[in-house]
């Protein structure tokens, strides 16, 4: 049994241009998307804005309606185990916040009581994870007195009390440092393989993507368009970039990107082409023999980035 | 129900009111000033008049009922308001809370509230007027319960219209609350109202307890049937608004509650 299993899902706005009398326009946010989520999985969720991720992560909170489709959490249809199923299914997300004029402690304990944390398991859990998030010397600030950072700590730490099965992570290191970044992450990897837990992630930071994820759903237009590891995706884009340093020659570099119609930018003595992989080798031996010395030379394989940017383009 | 979520929002809302002392403030402040202002403009019109037709009393009882209704119906909806106001909404409703649980536990902290209020108001009438507390006490306790009921009847439809609309209908719900108010006949009799207005005050169930307030108090009139008119009242009001709610709540999932924060 898969933790969760999304099918058929759709979403329809509707609404008027003016009220009651005005036309009425619809707009499909989600068309169809099904997708399964298997234990101990991170599945990264991804797709240029207005692809729907938020409007499906609503949908699997509960907090928004879907038009059609069914979600069923361990088995379980989610309209009809609400409260049950959710009680393993948590989230964190750096654009919701918690009530700003409750102490971190508090709104931790709030929290810890909305899912049935009992005590003394849920002060345990709490001071075990401030400490860990190394803001245990915050417990007793206002939520209002943290900085971004903090405050994405402190959401993490409230997805992760009630030893939930699953987690919806919504850009959950979008502002934070890059040193306690690294850590969350590890920390996410180190609760999927130790606990099992499967996590649903969505970021921008596709380096990100690719260190965590172990598969990535790609959605355009509301539609899933890709279903893969990040490796085998960032494969599917053929182009890698080929970085020289120029000492002599470069108008005839230039000639040779020209003539076999290859995108290159170049500053000063910088000079970059975009080029298939299995092409690279074969265009060198050609720029030297066109009489092209550089000192130094760069190969940037296709990355999750250059696949996300090619969707993104085509989206455009 | 599950006794740990009720808390979580019970919780909440104490522990707010406490770290926000504007928010205690705004709880307090303006019932102390009503019986101040009415309190001593009853004792000066019950001497002007040289009787002893307890015009103090109904005045300052009227204060306290009022506290009952308003306030506490502000409080219902309130709590909604607090949770858009932080942007809490979604952090509340996508957890395994029920929307019974939910209303239990914004319920069990206004009964908490509406303890402490009335006491402080008892004790600031004691220290301001020379009327018997256990005597005022003794027929707020008659009547108040009504009232109670009455704010939490109407601070559904409240919260009905805000679940859907979101914070653009803040504004609006403060607004519903003391339109009550002039049809209520708080101060005065609603027979001094004009004819139509009398029409909105008979299907009110505030208007009957004051009404039966004034009664028992100045006449010693039985106040029972104007007890059973309210309650009833209560009770389709009751029904219907609470229908209503979860109706409005569903319909709001329909767009998203994230937008109620726009």
């Amino acid at each position: 049994m898969n933790p969760l299993e999304v099918k058929n899902l759709s979403k329809t706005f509707k609404s008027r241009t003016f009220p009651v009398f005005g036309k009425l326009q619809e707009f499909t946010a989600v068309n169809n998307i099904s997708f399964t989520l298997h234990k101990g999985e991170i599945l990264g969720f991804l797709g240029p804005n207005g692809a729907g991720k938020t409007t499906t992560i609503q949908m699997l909170l509960g907090v928004l309606n879907p038009t059609e489709g069914q979600i069923s959490y361990f088995g379980k249809s989610f309209s009809k185990h609400r409260s049950e199923i959710l009680k393993k299914v948590t989230f964190a997300s750096s654009y919701i916040k918690l009530p700003s004029k409750l102490k971190v402690w508090e709104n931790l304990d709030v929290a810890g009581r909305l899912y049935s944390v009992p005590e003394p398991q849920r002060s345990k859990k709490i001071e075990s994870l401030l400490k860990f998030f190394d803001i245990w010397h915050l417990k007793d600030k206002l939520n209002g007195g943290l900085s971004a950072g903090q405050i994405t700590r402190v959401m993490i730490i409230k997805a992760l009390l009630p030893d939930p099965e699953i987690i919806l992570l919504d850009e959950p290191t979008a502002s934070l440092d890059p040193d306690i970044a690294q850590e969350v992450r590890e920390f996410i990897v180190k609760q999927k393989k130790e606990f099992g837990i499967s996590i649903l992630f969505t970021s921008h930071n596709m380096d990100e993507v690719t260190q965590v994820c172990d598969r990535v759903l790609v959605l355009k237009e509301g539609k899933i368009i890709a279903d893969d590891t990040p490796l085998a995706l960032a494969k599917s884009i053929s182009k890698a970039h080929v970085h020289l340093k120029i000492s002599s020659g470069l108008e005839n570099a230039i000639k040779f990107v020209q003539k076999e119609c290859l995108t290159y930018k170049q500053i000063g003595f910088e000079f970059s082409f975009e080029i298939d992989e299995s092409d690279i080798a074969s265009a060198l031996i050609a720029l030297a023999n066109s009489g092209v010395v550089y000192t130094s030379v760069s190969i940037d394989k296709p990355s999750l980035e250059d696949y996300f940017l090619s969707v993104s383009k085509k989206n455009k | 129900m599950n006794f740990l979520p009720i808390s979580a929002i019970f919780f909440r809302h104490l522990r707010f009111m406490l770290n926000y002392l504007n928010k205690l403030l705004f709880t307090f402040y303006w019932p102390f000033l009503d019986v101040l202002l009415w309190g001593f403009l009853g004792k000066y019109m019950q001497d002007l008049q040289g009787s002893n037709n307890n015009l103090e009393v109904i005045l300052l009882l009227s204060i306290l009922l009022w506290a009952c209704f308003a306030r506490l119906g502000m409080e219902i909806f309130n709590a909604l308001i607090e949770e858009l106001w932080t942007q809490n909404v979604i952090n509340i409703f996508a957890s395994p809370i029920t929307l019974f649980e939910w209303i239990a536990g914004v319920l069990s902290f206004i009964i908490l509230l509406s303890v402490i209020l009335i006491s402080f108001l008892l004790l600031a009438i004691k220290l301001f007027y020379s009327v018997s507390i256990l005597y005022l006490f003794k027929n707020f306790i008659i009547f108040a319960p009504f009232l109670f009921f009455s704010g939490i009847v109407i601070g559904f439809l409240i919260l009905s219209i805000l679940i859907y609309f979101g914070m653009r209908a803040a504004e609006i719900a403060y607004v519903i609350i003391w339109s009550f108010m002039p049809f209520s006949g708080v101060f005065y009799p609603v027979e001094s109202l004009p004819a139509w207005a009398q029409k909105i005050s008979s299907v009110l169930p505030m208007s009957y307890i004051f009404t039966g307030m004034r009664a028992y108090v100045l006449q010693n009139v039985n106040p029972i049937p104007y007890i059973i008119k309210s309650s009833i009242l209560i009770l389709i009001y009751g029904i219907l608004f609470l229908f209503l709610f979860f109706y409005m709540f569903n319909k709001s999932k329909n767009k998203g509650l994230n937008r109620l924060t726009d």
